[in-house]
């Protein structure tokens, strides 16, 4: 039978770079393949914010977006701790993450005080990583994806790593992402979720799990598990040859 | 090493690469090796002086455009070809246009220059005049953020000697002449009318605003686009009105021309021939791989570049109905192609082909659009061969969204080899 879901995607213009708010696209479509009705509902303030959110997502921004998406972001607290006592999954990305994390240190030193959704904490004074990574997730499966981002995040002793990284870059730590119940984040660029379907179909799974649902699965969700296993393939192949 | 046989061995090296077909930076960089000052030496005195041309996108046509309006007027000029926009590929142009004894005979040179090289080119060889095209958000990988390229430019900007001419459709650009004008440069500007920013339907896709700017620069702008429709453009420069058709459909094909126009009209000082104006934009060719039309064995191929977000949004805008047999070739000279998930695909309604090694994350990213996509043949002789016939069969002109890198591979295989100055 047809549910609604409601995805509340936060800040897409400040929060949104390089792909960054298209996790909300990839879960929506993720959804209706499903037989679903999924809206996509961009909130910019509280007066945008539905009642209820089954998913809330987030983006990543540039350096000169971090003090006005964090401001944004002040007005939302509110909001946030209201959809997540009412249960809501929340899928992050890079400097979405982190604001919505405990506090982010910035690279002058500045402490920004996160919305406290993720239990982590984020300190850019840490320089910048951009590149093709692979790993196994904490279900062991094949991952891969972008990375460029400044600095790291430092997971609280709750919660576990959503991948370990192979061959990790030189001054960059193994773990990576953050994943728990209700909780997904990566510093994996734009489409991480779309690179990584098996992701998208864990928290669709929980999101449908929380009405009592399965997930029905279809033609479309294996096409695109096997377009993104040889696109992750090919990252794997650059990796391996670089070494 | 003496100038004479520097440009002895450098157009040696010159000649042997090309035998090989195709052009090359090589004898440019070795050129350079050999006398590490050699474009302040050959081009440093040029009576007009120098232009740099620099920006995300639009430096090869703005570039191209330039030479060919200033020409137009009886100048001499001195560029660098499409593309060939590091120092190498400075050198490697000045090889070919310098005598042996290293002198170029042009009147001014307006110079292509990479956004991230500006400063170390600026340091071997002072621009008088610097034309910024746009800023928007281009190459994560390479530059980290936009807000690094700002920095870039507005650096390279403050170093002209006489003066900076912005696109002033770009907040960031107008932040920036605002910026180096504080700091006592000349700032010259081209706008765009209302209408104009509106024909195309996400604008001149500027990247978000990184500093802060006033609601317009001081002055008059040099030129006005009053307005762009597929390939003509009407702009206002110096109390007339022209109209001109440009060498490929887009807004930003006209954006280009303002510029272009504006800085002829700067540099000359005097006002321009309008006849010789219209005459030039009319008669040039698009730059290579920007809205070239190539053949291969019959088979009419479009190519349409997919350098970044920008670039590919502002040729999908220029679309005036869905194309009907699509190529999309890309690979490792796209690094991150996160970006496509923030592409409007417009008119685009299906793919035939998909090419290159990052062909499966464009497979990807078409399934969650929900566009039906052909085959995915990952190289691109294999595929050249395929979409060639399928247009012959069809009837139809091929359109190839292509990155550079693959734009250069599928013309050296169309059997174009006359590149010159790549990267």
């Amino acid at each position: 039978m047809t549910q609604w879901f409601t995805i509340a995607r936060v800040l897409p213009e400040r929060l949104g770079l390089n792909g960054s708010s298209a996790s909300a696209e990839i879960l929506a479509m993720t959804l209706r393949q499903m037989g679903h009705e999924a809206s996509i509902v961009d909130i910019h303030g509280p007066a945008d914010a539905p009642s209820t959110a089954d998913i809330v997502t987030i983006g990543s921004g540039s350096t000169s977006q971090l003090a006005p998406a964090a401001t944004d972001l002040i007005a939302l607290v509110r909001t946030f701790q209201h959809w997540k006592n009412s249960g809501a999954h929340w899928v992050a990305i890079g400097m979405g993450w982190d604001l919505l994390g405990e506090s982010l240190m910035t690279a002058e030193g500045d402490t920004v005080p996160g919305a406290g959704i993720f239990p982590s904490r984020a300190d850019y004074r840490a320089g910048r990583f951009s590149g093709e990574v692979r790993g196994s997730d904490f279900k062991g499966r094949e991952s891969a994806g972008y990375i460029n981002q400044v600095g790291t995040t430092e997971l609280k002793e709750d919660v576990g790593p959503l991948m370990t990284l192979e061959g990790a870059p030189e001054g960059w730590p193994e773990q990576e992402g953050l994943r728990a119940p209700q909780l997904f984040a990566t510093r994996l660029g734009g489409p991480a979720l779309a690179l990584n379907p098996h992701w998208a179909l864990d928290i669709v799974t929980d999101v449908l799990a929380s009405r009592g649902l399965q997930p029905q699965l279809n033609d479309f969700h294996t096409r695109v598990e096997s377009a993104a296993a040889r696109a992750r393939a090919l990252i794997v192949g650059r990796l391996s040859s670089r070494r | 090493m003496g100038k004479f046989p520097s440009f002895v061995i450098a157009k040696l090296l010159r000649f042997l690469t090309r035998l090989r077909g195709g052009g090359s930076a090589f004898p440019g960089l070795a050129l350079l090796r050999m006398r590490p000052d050699v474009l302040s030496e050959t081009l440093g005195a040029l009576p007009r002086g120098t232009v740099f041309v620099s920006g995300s996108n639009g430096k090869s046509t703005t570039t191209t455009m330039m030479a060919s309006l200033m020409r137009a007027h009886g100048v001499s000029v001195f560029t660098n070809p499409a593309g060939g926009n590091l120092p190498q590929g400075l050198a490697s142009a000045v090889v070919g246009a310098a005598s042996l004894t290293g002198r170029v005979s042009a009147d001014i040179a307006v110079l292509e220059v990479d956004e991230a090289y500006a400063g170390m080119i600026a340091d071997a060889l002072a621009p008088d005049w610097v034309v910024l095209t746009n800023l928007q958000v281009d190459q994560l990988n390479r530059f980290g953020e936009p807000e690094n390229v700002y920095r870039m430019l507005r650096d390279l900007a403050a170093r002209a000697r006489v003066g900076v001419i912005v696109n002033a459709a770009d907040a960031n650009l107008v932040a920036l002449g605002a910026e180096v004008a504080a700091q006592g440069s000349r700032v010259e500007f081209i706008d765009l009318s209302s209408d104009a920013l509106a024909s195309a339907a996400h604008g001149v896709v500027a990247a978000p605003l990184f500093a802060e700017a006033p609601e317009r620069l001081p002055g008059d702008s040099l030129v006005t686009l009053v307005s762009s429709e597929g390939q003509r453009a009407t702009v206002g420069v110096g109390g007339s009105t022209l109209e001109l058709e440009l060498p490929a459909p887009g807004l930003h094909y006209a954006v280009d021309a303002a510029l272009a126009l504006g800085c002829v009209a700067v540099v000359l000082g005097k006002p321009v021939d309008l006849d010789a104006v219209r005459t030039a934009m009319s008669s040039g060719a698009p730059v290579y791989g920007r809205g070239e039309v190539i053949t291969h064995k019959g088979a009419q191929i479009a190519l349409t570049m997919m350098k970044n977000l920008p670039s590919l949004q502002v040729n999908i805008d220029a679309m005036s109905h869905s194309p009907e047999l699509v190529w999309v070739a890309v690979d490792e000279g796209t690094p991150d192609p996160s970006w496509l998930y923030d592409v409007d695909l417009g008119p685009i309604d299906h793919v035939d082909v998909l090419t290159g090694t990052k062909a499966w994350q464009w497979a990807v990213f078409l399934e969650y659009r929900g566009i039906p996509y052909g085959q995915v043949i990952e190289d691109s002789a294999e595929a050249l061969a395929a979409v060639g016939s399928m247009a012959l069969e069809r009837g139809v002109t091929v359109s190839a969204i292509v990155n550079y890198e693959q734009m250069m591979l599928i013309r050296r295989l169309a059997g174009y080899k006359e590149l010159e100055g790549a990267r």
